[in-house]
């Protein structure tokens, strides 16, 4: 069962993800409000799979990934990328930090899981 | 003659053969034809899914609360993750001035924004009428002029207008409205305008509470000959 982890600090945004990936048969999401609370939660269980915005109070999504790509246990998991941000220099920067791949704001939530399930490997 | 009749067999059999291959050819056609079909049916379904899911959850936020400010938050929160708006103002009118006065905004300064009276220019007149304004030139996703929105929607309460959203542009990567976008706008309108009403009901009659509830402290703190007399009185 694929556990992913939405890091959003816009309850709508987040409950709209949260919404889409649930909708995949055996899909568990677990939620995060930043970049430190998604932290914390990953020392509780393994995930599969992270999706996360990058401007977000506390812990932002790119030091978010510089901290997850640092540890060796955590260099291996997908990064989903989802912003308003949506010009090549942004993309770029994310990328360049250890994102996975990159999702402009507004999301085609089709796009979305067809993202989701090829990083599982589905 | 022998010969002749199992030669004559064999080309009944190929003929026989030749027209269930038609026949097969014809079904896989009809079979394909179908397949597409369901399979543009199916991506059409699954885009009306996801466009009720945007409208549930837009809807369910913007009614999980009665607080004005968390209201207005989850409503700009809106317009920029699931419509695209990079700048753009939300404007309240004021029932004492009848004017519309920018209450809260994303991507531009509150300060920067005026008040506007109800009738004039395209937010005035939105105001006015209730009737929505989108921009004629449809790739025109950006305005710098803050007379000029290139969308202007108004929240009405049924036939009551209450303020407007104007939008001034959209993010770069997005290129112009989906339909989904007008579904969302016409939500907006309806249910932003009752949440927002609802929340600035219930700050008044908080306020009325507090008074009276003052006023009742007070009035029992009063030595018992004055609340007799008061009473009396």
């Amino acid at each position: 069962m694929p556990n992913i982890m939405v890091v959003e600090d816009s309850p709508t945004m987040r409950q709209l993800i949260t919404f889409a990936l649930k909708r995949l048969p055996g899909y568990k999401v677990v939620e995060a409000v930043d970049g430190m609370d998604a932290f914390k939660k990953l020392f509780l269980e393994p995930f599969d799979l992270i999706l996360a915005d990058i401007n977000m109070p506390v812990m932002d999504g790119l030091k978010l990934i510089g901290l997850l790509r640092s540890d060796l246990k955590y260099k291996k998991i997908p990064i989903i990328i989802i912003t308003t941000e949506g010009t090549a220099e942004d993309r770029k920067k994310a990328m360049a930090a250890g994102a996975t791949a990159y999702l402009s704001k507004p999301i085609q939530t089709q796009e979305l899981l067809k993202m989701v399930k090829k990083l599982l490997g589905e | 003659m022998r010969k002749n009749s199992s030669v004559q067999q064999i080309l009944k059999e190929n003929q026989q053969l030749r027209n269930k291959y038609v026949r097969l050819k014809k079904n896989i056609r009809i079979f394909k034809e179908e397949k597409k079909a369901l399979t543009l049916k199916y991506t059409q379904l699954e885009e009306e899914n996801n466009n009720l899911a945007n409208l549930y959850v837009a809807s369910y936020q913007l009614h999980s609360t009665i607080d004005f400010m968390k209201i207005l938050r989850i409503l700009l929160e809106i317009i920029t993750n699931l419509i695209g708006g990079e700048r753009f103002t939300i404007m309240l009118i004021d029932e004492q001035s009848n004017k519309l006065v920018p209450r809260a905004s994303e991507g531009m300064s509150l300060d920067t924004l005026s008040v506007t009276e109800i009738g004039k220019g395209i937010i005035g007149k939105v105001a006015a009428t209730g009737e929505s304004y989108f921009t004629t030139v449809l790739s025109n996703t950006s305005s710098d002029d803050l007379n000029t929105p290139i969308v202007c929607i108004p929240l009405k309460i049924e036939s009551r207008v209450i303020g407007i959203i104007a939008v001034y542009s959209l993010y770069s990567h997005k290129k112009n409205f989906s339909n989904m976008d007008y579904e969302l706008f016409n939500l907006l309108a309806g249910h932003a305008a009752n949440a927002i009403y609802l929340s600035m009901l219930y700050a008044r009659s908080e306020n009325k509470l507090k008074t009276l509830t003052g006023s009742v402290e007070l009035f029992k703190g009063l030595p018992r000959s004055v609340q007799t007399r008061k009473r009396t009185d």
